[in-house]
């Protein structure tokens, strides 16, 4: 007996451990009638679309909201939205050579400045701005009034260090900030 | 959905019982906690153990009753090349249950793809065996993984994933070479992001070469802690 409750104590213990110190984020589908009006109608009007755009309720510590995924013109949007449906902002996947030539060299620049090697694995163009002005974007394909900024996820090798990195870059392609992208352990597929 | 994937575990290996064809049934827990002793070296302790419920031998009757199978103990030394390619080298101590208990030495190199919103793990190991009675036995081994977030479009804590891998086998022994296909299907769930809990199916086939393929299936679940 006594044994029986060592061996629960040392998983119950372990389990403690390994929930220690977290930042939890989660992303869970959700139904259109589950998200704000507001939001539903404002996605659906501006981009002219209803079928195939998933809705996702997403939480980042106390942070809060929900985004939909879709593809419009070939390409791939994220919108998110705040938790009583203000528009947040949009992000949309792009490749490397779609960039401005500015923002690629200074991109470029950062990169051969702080690594020795450096892999992209994805970009996003995140606008945002007043939601009048993002329908517009939208519409027109005029950015006025628009905050452009650059997502980049990539791989980086430093003398020291081989990292995944995402990196949030300005609209000339200058850094704004970067963190450290950690990924799910996978020891359960290798051993 | 998830009731439609829990029929089918549980109505898998009573499916295969079904056809005559199963020789082995059982349960197969196992525990695995890997930690970073430095900043490039993590180490990994594992143990599974095999309990068979029952065994059929050809056309005769089921034998249905508990036996202890085997124990491994197994413990591994990694260094990530990059944050997709790991290698590692590991030792394994088996308690087997018809007194062989054995040694093996594991080395193996595993590569990470993330193309979309899953997972695709590449496992290539070699590991020799030191058995008491026998020769040594030298096996090659790839594995392909697939991990598959269920719930959102990645695999969040707190949430449910799928986890699907075959593996090839070759041995060699005694100048005998050997077959072995393994198929996993399991459901997962990621907890707090530092520990994942699976349970599935684990089924077995070898002795190709053999008059009497065998068949093996085991229930099996883990615990997959990491610091």
């Amino acid at each position: 007996m006594v044994k029986i409750s060592f061996v629960f104590w040392f998983m119950y213990t372990l389990s403690m451990v390994a929930n220690a110190q977290v930042k939890i984020e989660k992303e869970s589908k959700v139904m259109r009638s589950d998200v704000p009006s507001n939001a539903v109608s404002w996605v659906e009007e501006v981009f002219d679309q209803k079928n195939r755009m998933n809705w996702f309720f997403e939480t980042s510590g106390e942070s809060k909201s929900y985004e939909a995924k879709f593809y419009h013109k070939k390409k791939k949007y994220s919108v998110e939205f705040s938790m009583d449906g203000t528009l947040e902002d949009i992000e949309v996947l792009v490749h490397w050579r779609r960039l401005p030539k500015k923002v690629k060299q200074n991109i470029s620049k950062y990169f051969s400045d702080n690594f020795l090697k450096t892999n992209i694995r994805k970009i996003q163009i995140q606008y945002t701005g007043k939601s009048e002005n993002l329908k517009n974007w939208i519409n027109t394909n005029k950015s006025d009034n628009i905050i452009i900024k650059y997502e980049v996820e990539f791989y980086g090798k430093t003398s020291s260090t081989k990292k995944l990195w995402e990196g949030l870059f300005d609209k000339e392609g200058e850094l704004l900030m970067k963190r450290e992208i950690i990924l799910t352990p996978s020891n359960n597929l290798f051993f | 959905m998830r009731k439609l994937i829990l029929v089918i575990f549980l109505l898998l290996p009573i499916q295969i019982m079904a056809q005559g064809t199963v020789r082995l049934f059982g349960f197969f827990p196992e525990v695995q906690v890997g930690f970073k002793a430095t900043e490039k070296l993590k180490v990994i302790g594992k143990i599974e153990s095999q309990h068979g419920m029952a065994e059929k031998f050809g056309g005769e009757d089921l034998d249905a009753g508990y036996f202890h199978n085997l124990t491994d103990f197994q413990g591994f030394l990694g260094t990530k090349v990059n944050p997709f390619i790991d290698i590692a080298a590991g030792y394994q101590y088996r308690v087997d249950s018809r007194g062989d208990n054995s040694h093996r030495t594991i080395q193996q190199i595993s590569i990470l793809q993330l193309p979309r919103n899953y997972k695709i793990g590449h496992r290539i190991r070699f590991d020799q065996t030191y058995l008491p009675f026998e020769k040594n036995e030298y096996r090659l081994r790839y594995r392909v993984s697939f991990e598959v977030p269920i719930e959102g479009k990645r695999l969040d804590p707190g949430e449910f994933y799928l986890v699907f891998s075959d593996e090839l086998l070759y041995s060699y022994q005694s100048r005998v070479s050997g077959l072995e296909n393994r198929i996993v299907a399991s459901l997962g769930h990621l907890s707090k992001a530092k520990q994942k809990f699976q349970a599935g199916i684990d089924y077995r086939t070898d002795r190709f070469f053999d008059p009497d393929l065998r068949h093996r299936t085991w229930f099996k679940f883990g615990w997959y802690l990491n610091f």
